[in-house]
């Protein structure tokens, strides 16, 4: 072919390409950004290209005012501050969203309140410290401290080194802490998953409009395609109210983060939490720790023919001579899914439904701690 | 406006170069260069309309100042005289320069040593300052020492502002760029320099976004927020920053040089392999080539080059390069950058002059090594991370880490792995010199661009934007 073949070659690729993207984007990608059937993408359907398993969860009903976020934030005194991770922003939609208000509904004290502080660097003693060096958890004065975690994110949390690193750091203000306020608006959600305020004319052109076709077609032929960072599996009864009753979609870090877990990472993990549950005992605050179990870890008895381990945390966790709460979530939600709970976690997501914090606050109480806990 | 970004690929490149084409095809060739001019203008402006009167200024005051010194050669002005235009012009331009980019330094390193009373301003370096001042410079030079002829204004303001090398160079010099922008037969449209420039282009794109971007996370995450390094990350950090630096910049002068080409003018090769380099000297030779002959012929030479002895020449070669470094940037870390390469030539000098040799593949690993290892200096924003990633490197961090700011991942390491054996394959230039039209070449090309065109979906800034 001679130069001027070349030239008119590529150029018309340019020229088709573009659109050809623009119709791929339109048709089909864009769903699973901006919802399917007016379902709002959970975070495993949008990373496995699975708009099919979009599941409805419905507009947030509105907070209970018992709630309290910072930026609605006055300077009272309150009866909980927790310090999570996405667990603890409402990503569960519908009524009563966040676990925060299960609390606040299932408390024995009237008007209990609760001040959710959502920080740059999470659920970790490095953000800890500086509140309590600072004076600022005293001034709140909250009888409780829930630290909430994610199973899989707990050991690289607190399980690594040692949390006297940093327990002399302190802040100026609670201003430098955080980085929003509350829960992101749905339509936030679907803005930034859909990629707006980056490109927000030229989004379509995206490596999406290939992964989308691409991990279909592999999807039929293995639940655990090379390079997905989603697992599908079967189970051997139904749990979800959805098209795909029986399949469970899960995060492939649910099984790589496993390898964290050992007997000496929890000894640290529950080691650095003893240590901070002395230092705000002293200040006349109660730790308690809650790590939402992961989606694979919970469903995995009901597995079929499930050939992966399953991380031995909680059984570790429940060794542990501990000197604050723990809310062993895994043990409360397996009952439930005794019970037969159906969307315990939402089956697009690997965030929990409100069912889980309703069914884990109406079984565990908030209380003063006598002493060391544990085995 | 990037060259990586969709405006510029899909609307300003095509619709200059076709209009530019369509003047010419009717005849318009003064049209189709202010065409050019204006498309510069508006390139560089895009960022910021205000930078415009500092370009513009730049350029009627330089090429008002350069045909005075090139005529006033020609009549029985006193040297003197002449030198002192020249002086002025060159300290004019030094000033400017000075000012945006070194005034908040010089009052903050003379504040230690002798309160002044300044106050820093709020200065925002104009884009690509460094460049068209140096480009400008060798003009007045050359003007001054009868080295140029007598230019247009067109062609002068094209020469300095012309949109693929304003922003980020390749450092031009006059007379490789004046003549192209005259002669007539690059008025036409020629299909093997239009080929010839997509495939650079699209190199140098993918160079940037598929390499060069997917690498700064980890660049970033391990210089700018890791309290410690051990040594694997160190050496991780080190080698991911100077990949990314080779592959960003050189990125750039790939879409620079393709672009030009577009216009059938050839703009000079920036970078040639560099980190195929046996030792220090060939590394500047075959990196930022453009600012190496600039330092060469007009700081280096004039300063006696080495024709004054082994003494002088090792002060030349460390005042050159001293001045390459605060060229870089206001700040030690980057004077201290080039002073250890200066450092560097020096010694590569006596070892040469005492008749040694080195094996190639131990040279290879030395200057690769030293390159490296500078590199971090480079990048880094304080001197505490500057030592942090160096103490990993040494091992004096320790060897193994509880906690990695940012592991890499299987497929990351994979990837950087290729990354580094890609320095050692053709360069962009030789498959641009050997390219023949195929179909197989071409599915390549709208691969590369396909890929670069769906990674751009977020704009990142080339890393010698700031310069």
């Amino acid at each position: 072919m001679g130069y001027k073949r070349f030239v008119k070659a590529i150029v018309v690729f340019i020229v088709l390409f573009l659109p050809a993207n623009y119709a791929a984007w339109e048709l089909h990608t864009k769903r699973f950004f901006e919802g399917y059937d007016n379902a709002v993408m959970g975070d495993l359907a949008r990373l496995g290209y699975m708009p099919e398993y979009g599941v409805h969860k419905g507009s947030p009903e509105g907070r209970h005012p018992g709630l309290i976020h910072y930026n609605n934030y006055h300077g009272q005194p309150v009866d909980m501050v927790v310090i999570g991770d996405s667990f603890s922003m409402g990503v569960g939609g519908g009524e009563h969203a966040f676990f925060q208000e299960h609390i606040i509904l299932n408390s024995d004290k009237k008007d209990f309140t609760v001040l959710s502080l959502i920080t740059p660097k999470g659920p970790k003693p490095e953000t800890i410290w500086p509140l309590l060096n600072s004076g600022i958890i005293e001034k709140i004065k909250p009888e409780y401290l829930l630290l909430e975690s994610g199973e899989r994110g707990c050991i690289e949390n607190y399980g690594l080194r040692p949390a006297d690193e940093g327990a002399t750091d302190t802040i100026d203000n609670l201003d430098a802490t955080l980085v929003k306020g509350g829960r992101l608006s749905e339509s936030e959600r679907r803005g930034i998953a859909a990629g707006e305020g980056k490109r927000p004319f030229f989004r379509f052109m995206t490596f999406a409009n290939l992964k989308y076709p691409l991990y279909k077609a592999l999807y039929k032929i293995t639940d655990r395609p090379p390079g997905a960072r989603v697992y599908k599996a079967r189970l051997d009864r139904p749990m979800f109210n959805t098209r795909y009753p029986k399949t469970l979609l899960y995060l492939d870090a649910d099984i790589e983060k496993m390898s964290l877990v050992s007997e000496a990472n929890v000894a640290m993990l529950n080691r650095n939490l003893n240590v901070l549950a002395d230092a705000l005992s002293e200040k006349g605050i109660n730790l308690y720790f809650m790590p939402p179990p992961d989606k694979y870890g919970l469903y995995a008895p009901y597995i079929k023919d499930n050939d992966l381990p399953v991380s031995p945390f909680f059984v570790l966790m429940r060794k542990q001579q501990r000197r604050y709460g723990f809310i062993d979530t895994q043990a409360i939600l397996s009952e439930a899914l005794k019970e037969g709970v159906m969307d315990l976690y939402h089956q697009d997501d690997t965030h929990w439904s409100s069912k889980a914090p309703e069914w884990i606050f109406s079984n565990f109480r908030f209380e003063p701690l006598p002493g060391p806990q544990g085995e | 406006m990037l060259f990586n970004s969709f405006e510029f690929i899909l609307f300003f490149l095509p619709i200059v170069v076709g209009v530019y084409f369509f003047l010419n095809q009717r005849r318009l060739t003064v049209a189709s260069r202010a065409w050019l001019v204006f498309a510069s203008f508006f390139f560089y402006g895009w960022w910021n309309v205000a930078y415009l009167p500092i370009l513009a200024g730049s350029v009627l005051f330089n090429f008002a100042f350069g045909s005075g010194l090139s005529s006033s050669r020609q009549s029985s002005v006193d040297v003197r005289r002449r030198k002192g235009v020249l002086v002025l012009g060159l300290c004019a331009n030094l000033a400017v320069l000075g000012y945006f980019k070194y005034y908040n330094f010089f009052v903050e390193n003379m504040g230690r040593v002798f309160p002044m009373g300044l106050e820093f301003h709020n200065l925002i370096l104009p884009l690509g300052i460094s460049f068209f001042t140096f480009q400008q410079i060798t003009y007045l030079v050359d003007s001054y020492y009868g080295k140029t002829r007598e230019y247009d204004f067109l062609n002068y303001a094209l020469f300095v502002s012309f949109f693929p090398q304003l922003i980020a160079g390749p450092i031009v010099h006059h007379s490789e760029m004046m003549p192209q922008f005259a002669r007539v037969r690059n008025k036409i449209i020629h299909y093997e320099n239009v080929a010839k420039g997509m495939v650079l282009f699209s190199i140098g794109l993918a160079k940037k976004v598929l390499i060069a971007d997917n690498l700064s996370a980890y660049v970033h995450a391990c210089f700018d927020v890791a309290d410690t390094l051990v040594f694997d990350q160190a050496w991780a950090a080190s080698l991911a920053y100077t990949l990314q630096l080779y592959y960003d910049f050189s990125g750039y002068s790939d879409m620079a040089l393709g672009a030009g080409l577009l216009f059938n003018i050839r703009i000079p090769v920036n970078f040639y392999s560099p980190h195929k380099a046996l030792n220090i000297r060939e590394f500047w030779r075959r990196w930022h080539i453009t600012l190496g002959r600039f330092l060469m012929d007009y700081i280096y030479i004039p300063l006696g080059g080495s024709r004054a002895g082994n003494v002088r020449t090792y002060y030349n070669l460390l005042f050159t390069f001293f001045i390459a470094g605060l060229w870089h940037g206001a700040g030690w870390l980057y004077i201290i950058w080039g002073s250890m390469h200066g450092l560097a030539l020096v010694v590569h000098r006596m070892w040469e002059r005492a008749g040694l040799r080195m094996p190639k593949a131990p040279a290879w690993a030395l200057t690769f090594l030293f390159v490296n290892t500078m590199l971090v200096i480079f990048r880094a924003t304080t001197p505490e991370d500057a030592l942090k990633v160096l103490k990993g490197m040494a091992g004096l961090s320790g060897f193994e880490a509880d906690f990695y700011v940012m592991k890499l991942s299987n497929w990351e390491e994979r990837f950087m792995g290729v990354a580094f054996l890609l320095l050692f394959a053709k360069n962009s230039v030789q498959i641009k010199e050997g390219l023949k039209p195929t179909w197989a070449r071409c599915l390549l090309v709208m691969i590369l661009i396909g890929a670069s065109l769906m990674s751009m979906s977020s704009v990142s800034e080339f890393l010698y934007f700031n310069f």
